[in-house]
């Protein structure tokens, strides 16, 4: 086997949320990381014609992501991320995405995917499998374990403006304007600042301990506490959930927020999105919910409203 | 000389252009297919607004998923989406309404009015299923106009059902159903209760539909569909006069009320010109962004689609 010394990441799924530790965890080891750029539209149509037609966006994106770094890497590091967390998995396609990419790609250098399950172990069997996977005999592993915990960040504003909207959605869409379409730019150019953030602990499981049953997903339970805590956010004038059309878990989880929270109290909407090129639709829901917003203020709380 | 404020509504199925005065009675209006193409549809229908009445255009409102092309063709004083078009047509026509049905050629949307303000809408996610394009491919493949279906639905007395979660599944649940023997009339009193069925669990879905509710839309032209909405909801339906134009008339209205000094309508004239389009997409970086021209024979007058705004700098942005 060629030894290793370049290694691609892919910069789609969890790349934006984790991208920053990978790279600092694989630099330290010695290797030369290279990323994939941000998503293009070639990137997207390679991503669609490799993929089978029940994979979500995301996944298919993923695809075109692995394919333009194919051929410049020795390896492509795709953990398998099971689950983050005690009591919650990732989604199934998250956990078989290594096999997808080995079956949807030919002539792929080595997939480097160690298995991330805080459900049955460790941290440190992931470094472990991922030492073994890389033949790297030399690992400093409090140094890799410490790059593994770094925190990421968690909250973040796009553009500027005199009122705020909370976007939520998983951060592959909030992150990459070719997902969303331009989504974000698009509540930017009326005048509206979007605040995208990762809800703490606590407010997770006071949203969690209200519902019938705790949300099974990571990223799931993300998506509803940060709507159900801007509710209540007087600073906030409306939510937009970007939602992807082929989304498993958030064809439940936009249903649980309809039925579960008192959505009279702020502006919400959620956006699906698809492979449609034509952002038109977008943009007339982005409008006429700004402009909801806007003349709805008054009779509400929000903002100090008459 | 007749002066009015103007409306254009560029859909993806019909285009319709309302004129209206200052008290906001309609004057004249038109409602017509756009054929795949807005641009002629659009420069006929001005010049037989330009005939008729030769008003004169104090301003200019559009919207419509064509509402930019057609901004960027005639020069409108606001560009507005489809919501709150509706909406304001709507509540100028029934003060007092608290829902809102519009079902047109590739759009359906649920608009929630509480005291004369949006509170809530909804529209069809990423599929046309249950719209007026799914009703009249379904009416030519029964061999009847759009228009007839309406008449057909209403002399049924016992509606097949057919399942209208998806137009493909309609389509064949109705082939086999023809072949069972069932009546045209009863087919298509079913097909009007699946699309009723499919707009009300995916856009009311959650919402509490208030009276007064009114119904309007191209598709609101088919009694089928309105006494359909009726049985399913057990409420009376409205259905205003100018229902199939209410887009139009709400973006006159909002020229009316912006009643600009000076109109950026660029006058009839644009109805006898060579426009042409044109597009290509931009290879200067990975963005691929598409790009469109209007030409009004060698010259562009409009041209937009890039995200960077280096080929649309040089031309008239057009505010929301």
């Amino acid at each position: 086997m060629k030894s290793i010394k370049r290694i691609g990441i892919p910069r789609g799924l969890l790349y934006h949320r984790y991208g920053d530790i990978w790279k600092e965890l694989l630099k330290s080891m010695g290797f030369e990381v290279i990323t994939s750029p941000g998503t293009t539209e070639s990137i997207r149509d390679i991503g669609l014609s490799l993929s089978v037609c029940d994979l979500c966006m995301p996944i298919k994106v993923f695809l075109g992501h692995v394919n333009v770094l194919k051929d410049s890497v020795d390896a492509v590091f795709i953990p398998r991320y099971i689950s983050i967390e005690q009591g919650a998995y990732m989604c199934p396609k998250f956990i078989g995405l290594p096999d997808m990419v080995r079956a949807a790609i030919r002539n792929i250098p080595p997939v480097i995917d160690p298995v991330m399950n805080l459900k049955t172990g460790t941290i440190m069997d992931f470094v472990t499998e991922l030492n073994k996977k890389l033949h790297f005999k030399t690992p400093d592993k409090d140094e890799q374990l410490r790059i593994l915990g770094l925190p990421v960040k968690r909250d973040y504003f796009f553009g500027e403006g005199k009122i705020t909207v909370v976007v939520t959605g998983r951060p592959y869409l909030v992150f990459d304007n070719i997902m969303n379409k331009g989504a974000i730019r698009y509540i930017n150019s009326l005048g509206v600042r979007a605040f995208y953030f990762i809800p703490d602990l606590f407010s997770t499981e006071k949203t969690m301990d209200s519902l019938p049953k705790w949300v099974y997903w990571s990223m799931g339970k993300e998506v509803v506490t940060s709507v159900r805590s801007m509710l209540d956010n007087h600073d906030i004038c409306g939510i937009i959930n970007l939602v992807n059309s082929a989304c498993g878990p958030d064809s439940f989880l936009v249903e649980l927020i309809t039925r579960s929270f008192d959505l009279g109290k702020k502006p919400y909407m959620a956006i699906t999105i698809d492979e449609h090129t034509s952002d038109v639709g977008l943009q007339t829901r982005i409008e006429a919910f700004m402009d909801m917003t806007l003349k709805r203020k008054p009779l509400n709380a929000w903002g100090g409203g008459k | 000389m007749l002066e009015g404020f103007l409306g254009i509504d560029v859909g993806s199925v019909t285009t319709k252009l309302a004129l209206i005065d200052k008290n906001d009675d309609v004057i004249w209006s038109t409602y017509r297919k756009t054929k795949g193409q807005p641009i002629r549809v659009l420069q006929s229908a001005l010049r037989d607004l330009s005939r008729a009445l030769n008003p004169v255009i104090l301003g200019l409102g559009t919207t419509g998923s064509g509402r930019r092309l057609a901004s960027y063709l005639a020069g409108a004083d606001i560009v507005k989406n489809e919501i709150t078009a509706h909406a304001v047509a709507s509540i100028e026509t029934v003060p007092e309404v608290r829902t809102i049905m519009e079902i047109g050629g590739q759009d359906s949307k649920l608009i929630i009015i509480r005291d004369g303000v949006v509170i809530d809408f909804s529209m069809n996610t990423v599929c046309a299923a249950g719209t007026g394009s799914f009703l009249e491919h379904q009416a030519s493949r029964l061999g009847l106009s759009v228009e007839e279906l309406g008449g057909y639905a209403i002399s049924s007395t016992k509606p097949t059902r057919i399942a209208g979660r998806c137009t493909v599944f309609a389509e064949s649940d109705m082939v086999h159903k023809q072949q069972m023997g069932h009546e045209i009339e009863d087919i298509v009193s079913g097909l009007c209760d699946a699309l009723c069925r499919n707009y009300l669990s995916n856009l009311a879905r959650g919402k509490e539909l208030r009276d007064p509710v009114i119904f309007q839309g191209g598709v609101a032209a088919n009694e089928g569909i309105k006494s359909s909405f009726e049985r399913e909801l057990n409420k009376e339906i409205i259905i205003p006069e100018h229902f199939n134009i209410m887009g139009a008339i709400g973006a006159a209205m909002l020229a009316r009320e912006l009643s600009p000094k000076e109109t950026r309508f660029r006058g009839f004239s644009i109805a006898h010109q060579q426009l042409t389009t044109s597009s290509f997409y931009c290879n200067d970086c990975h963005n691929s962004c598409g790009i469109i021209e209007i030409r009004d024979g060698e010259n562009i007058i409009a041209r937009w689609g890039d995200s960077c705004s280096k080929w649309s700098a040089e031309f008239e942005k057009v505010s929301n």
